[in-house]
């Protein structure tokens, strides 16, 4: 039996006319505007989707995120770039609080404080039911898959939506055949990870995180393990997502990637955001030399 | 040398009896400190100060002084305490005490083998803890947790002679007696050794089905 695809569009980019009859502002005058790096939601007003606020953390006594800020708005993928150290995973991980940032540290999402209590002053750490109803709505993939070896890929993708009751089991086992078809694996449904390529398994890992219908998608370097010739089978499940309209922060080494699907490209070094703009300008025009130094480095060896 | 086995024709019954009672504080203490230690690792796997520093304390103790003592101490300064138990309950007790830390230890260094990029995917997945455990954690611990557990039970298997120190008339016990009544050692100990065997073999195949059973989801 093959399922309907339950997913065609993610959270929709706000629509430039739409936009225009809000604001009272003329298409060409919206699009001018949009070559300059203004987006469209910021002209309404509109709250982004993903804020990160003073975002510090701190392992011991060292300092790896100065108190970043950060704004993506809903159906925007950002590629994040820098050097290993720069705080690029730190940065994701405080995210879905797989690393719990410092006080003061402020994640929204869609409004909602995420990782914290927003009603108690000074906001108490979230914790079990509240917290995981939360990650629930963040997607992560990471760099080595972390799929369940002792789960079927089915099994691995039907896991959280089981566990937070979201559906019956008929449902959710059609809803992840539908995830394996998207993600071309169509025939793999009852392969153990073992039994799949670094490849499949990172695509069984993106419908894992999709399963749970998230609002956001983060990915931690998800190529960087892969041998080079499985690279684009992912890529190209990536490309789909960011073209379905999902919002995507994506930690990469790979700049033809963020040069071909990013709508802004972020570099980070030591913990701070050195530059952060459309892919045309930072990756062929930076103007800091620390970003004008890394891409020379990528370029020689990437 | 000459051997005579017809020291077993009229000895049998009674050795036979105490391989029984021995075989009896095997299943008993594994039975007893196999969900104890379930509840121990909970204790030596907590973040909390106040519940692990007192259970690597208690850890410590009962694994570091030889099984011996722990039954010499159920057996002779409990008592002393107002509780009397007799030679097989204090033994029972006392393998029980030493089980119970040694499986606990092997349970939380099972769990740790468990790669931490799954506790990450757990986590950013939302997944409840219990069903988290019971989908995939444990069964990603419980190849690394089942060969020293039988193991450690085979060795238990040959400690049961310790407890004849307490006047238990298990296994070992037994033969001597047997042995000083009819000056037929060799026989008897062939005898006996034969019956450990037949034990322990039981246990290897045990741990052979236990491990054909998480065969079909190799591990990574």
């Amino acid at each position: 039996m093959k399922a309907t695809l339950w997913v065609t569009r993610y959270d929709a980019r706000p629509c430039r006319e739409d936009i225009a009859s809000r604001t009272g502002m003329t298409m060409i005058e919206l699009a001018a505007l949009s070559e300059h790096g203004a987006h469209e939601s910021a002209v309404v007003n509109v709250a982004p989707l993903l804020r990160i606020k003073k975002l510090v953390k701190r392992y011991g006594p060292k300092t790896v995120l100065h108190g970043v800020d950060l704004d993506i708005p809903a159906g925007r993928v950002v590629a994040l770039i820098g050097a290993s150290g720069s705080g690029k995973s730190t940065l994701l991980r405080c995210v879905n609080y797989l690393e719990v940032p410092e006080p003061g540290s402020e994640i929204w999402l869609d409004g909602e404080l995420i990782g914290q209590d927003a009603r108690s002053t000074p906001p108490r750490l979230l914790q079990g039911a509240a917290l995981r109803r939360q990650r629930s709505q963040i997607g992560m993939v990471f760099q080595h898959f972390n799929l369940f070896p002792n789960l079927t890929a089915l099994e691995n993708i039907t896991e959280a939506p089981l566990a937070h009751r979201r559906a019956t089991k008929a449902e959710a086992r059609m809803q992840a055949q539908a995830l394996l078809d998207q993600v071309g694996l169509h025939d793999k449904a009852a392969s153990y990870p073992s039994q799949l390529s670094g490849g499949q398994q990172q695509r069984v890992a993106i419908a894992r995180a999709l399963a749970m219908k998230p609002r956001l998608m983060l990915f931690d370097e998800v190529t960087s393990a892969l041998d080079p010739e499985l690279v684009d089978e992912v890529l190209k499940v990536m490309l789909q997502l960011a073209q379905d309209g999902m919002t995507m922060v994506v930690v990469t080494h790979e700049m033809a990637f963020a040069a071909e699907v990013a709508d802004r490209v972020v570099y980070m070094d030591q913990g701070r955001i050195i530059e952060d703009g459309p892919p045309g300008s930072i990756l062929r025009n930076p103007r800091h030399p620390r970003t004008q130094a890394f891409l020379k480095r990528m370029l020689r060896t990437g | 040398m000459h051997l005579n086995f017809s020291v077993w024709l009229t000895r049998w019954p009674y050795l036979l009896q105490g391989a029984a009672i021995s075989l009896e504080i095997v299943v008993i203490v594994l039975l007893l400190s196999t969900p104890l230690a379930m509840i121990a690792a909970l204790g030596l796997g907590a973040t909390n100060r106040a519940i692990l520093y007192p259970m690597m304390a208690i850890s410590w103790i009962l694994r570091g002084i030889p099984p011996l003592v722990i039954l010499f101490v159920a057996y002779f300064v409990v008592p002393q305490f107002g509780i009397s138990l007799t030679p097989l309950v204090a033994a029972i007790a006392g393998f029980t005490a030493y089980n119970t830390l040694v499986v606990a230890e092997l349970i939380v260094a099972g769990f740790r083998s468990v790669d931490p990029g799954q506790h990450a995917a757990i986590a950013a997945l939302g997944l409840p803890p219990f069903r988290a455990y019971r989908r995939v954690l444990l069964p990603q611990a419980l190849p690394s947790i089942i060969p020293p557990y039988i193991s450690y039970s085979t060795d238990m298997v040959k400690g049961t002679a310790l407890a004849g120190s307490i006047g238990v008339l298990e296994l070992v016990t037994r033969a001597n007696q047997v042995i000083l009544a009819t000056n037929r050692p060799f026989e008897i100990l062939l005898g006996i050794a034969a019956l450990y065997g037949i034990v322990d073999a039981g246990l290897m195949g045990l741990q052979a089905a236990a491990e054909r059973l998480w065969a079909p989801h190799a591990r990574r």
